[in-house]
């Protein structure tokens, strides 16, 4: 490693050589997405914007007016046939009703694969991602240090 | 007719204090914004809400609480896609609950929703105990956490696009002598930051629908920017970083680059062997948006 006092010609040498660099990026602009040729550049996953894609997640409510399923108006309010992210069986609170349990049975019910449904949940979080760490990193066949006492 | 109780808007706004009260729908009847729209609590809830025959009024009333959290925690889920993927998905409900009710909802728009989620990671952590490693699984946590919400900001917040940017016309307008005091404009959208753990590999890892592990830890530096609506990452190097913080932060480019190399530990002959590549990268990457130069100092009277 070279450490140095620079000199005002050492400067200007390096801010030569940063406006050549600086002007072949502005000249050849930025390889399309899925070249693979620029440095460490990476497209997100999926070139399409998000909130071009299926299914959506009612951000912006007011945006979500008139968007929900197909063949329905809604305007978000009640949040009828708007659904956030993918459809699920809550999705219009008729649907709940009388489907038993919502509230005291939660993810036994109508809320399919809504396991937290129930809210608030009291139960200490950071001990079972502690039990899912251990459970990967045996998996994975990696070490790990002891578990701090509860 | 019968003249309805309450007016229409008081209904509603008693029914969302006690649907979104973070404690559930009995203290949320009791909460005083609930009170404050009218003046009933669990104990006379049914002067307000019918029972049904099978449902008390609090029960029937709980069937719109437990949807409402239902639906933010589907928010986050889909916000954190990784994070999901790290803890699984009852695990992270969990968390997003916890969180939820620490930090409520409180904006208009679903976007803000996971704005603290990594902060309540940080905070929530457990104390660390004799012979814990520095950096370990809570923090890949929190780090995840942070490059997930980042990732959403950049992509929902505001962008270049549409706007004029940096091209070959407006470069050419900077006389090459004064380039030294030149200053870069950063885009809007650009980011820099740092990790624990290479999240971003991860992050890209589980959206290719793989499983990733867990990674050795590795300092982490990152930039994120938006261009043509596509989030893009570029890791940094260390010098790299540094140099890219101080034009950010609106230092000249030989200021920048005084900084840098004079600072503790930089190589000097690495900085010269990459200036060029890293200016040519962050210009492709369009990491600036305009060159700015010092107003030209007035000529000395002859």
């Amino acid at each position: 490693m070279t450490e140095k006092t620079l000199n005002r010609r050492d400067l200007n040498r390096l801010a030569l050589a940063s406006l050549g660099g600086f002007a072949a990026g502005v000249l050849g602009g930025c390889c399309p997405a899925g070249t693979g040729n620029d440095k460490n550049t990476q497209a997100s996953t999926d070139d399409t914007p998000r909130l071009l894609q299926d299914p959506h997640v009612c951000r912006g409510i007011n945006t979500c007016k008139n968007k929900g399923k197909t063949g329905t108006t809604n305007d978000c309010a009640g949040e009828g046939h708007c659904a956030t992210v993918k459809s699920h069986s809550c999705d219009g609170t008729n649907d709940c009703k009388g489907q038993g349990g919502c509230a005291d049975h939660p993810g036994e019910n109508a809320c399919k694969s809504q396991g937290a449904c129930q809210v608030p949940l009291k139960a200490k979080t950071w001990p079972k991602a502690r039990k899912r760490f251990e459970e990967l990193m045996t998996e994975a066949k990696k070490k790990f240090g002891d578990a701090p006492e509860s | 007719m019968t003249e309805p109780l309450h007016a229409l808007d008081q209904i509603q706004r008693w029914m969302q204090a006690a649907i979104t009260h973070p404690d559930g729908v009995a203290e949320g009847m009791n909460s005083a914004e609930a009170h404050r729209q009218i003046d009933a609590g669990v104990a006379d809830v049914e002067k307000v809400l019918t029972r049904s025959k099978a449902m008390t009024a609090v029960e029937r009333l709980a069937i719109y609480g437990s949807a409402y959290y239902a639906r933010l925690l589907e928010c986050m889920r889909e916000e954190f896609p990784a994070t999901t993927h790290a803890l699984g998905e009852e695990l992270f409900d969990s968390f997003a609950a916890a969180y939820l009710q620490q930090y409520p909802s409180r904006s208009y728009t679903l976007c803000q929703l996971g704005a603290n989620f990594p902060r309540y990671l940080v905070e929530s952590r457990p104390p660390r105990e004799e012979g814990d490693l520095e950096v370990s699984w809570p923090e890949f946590l929190a780090d995840l956490a942070q490059f997930e919400w980042t990732f959403s900001a950049v992509f929902d917040g505001e962008g270049v696009e549409g706007k004029e940017i940096l091209d070959e016309a407006k470069l050419r307008a900077v006389p090459p002598e004064r380039w030294p005091d030149a200053r870069l404009v950063p885009v809007c959208c650009l980011r820099l930051l740092t990790f624990r753990f290479p999240v971003q590999a991860y992050y890209a890892a589980v959206r290719n629908d793989e499983t990733p592990e867990m990674p050795v830890p590795a300092e982490t530096l990152l930039a994120l920017t938006r261009r043509n609506y596509v989030v893009r990452h570029s890791t940094l190097d260390g010098l790299e970083y540094r140099l890219l913080s101080a034009l950010v932060e609106g230092k000249s480019v030989t200021d920048a680059i005084e900084q840098v190399a004079q600072s503790g530990g930089a190589d000097f002959d690495r900085l010269a062997a990459n200036l060029h590549e890293w200016f040519r990268h962050w210009a492709a990457s369009g990491f600036f948006q305009a060159v700015e130069l010092p107003e030209a100092a007035e000529p000395k009277p002859g």
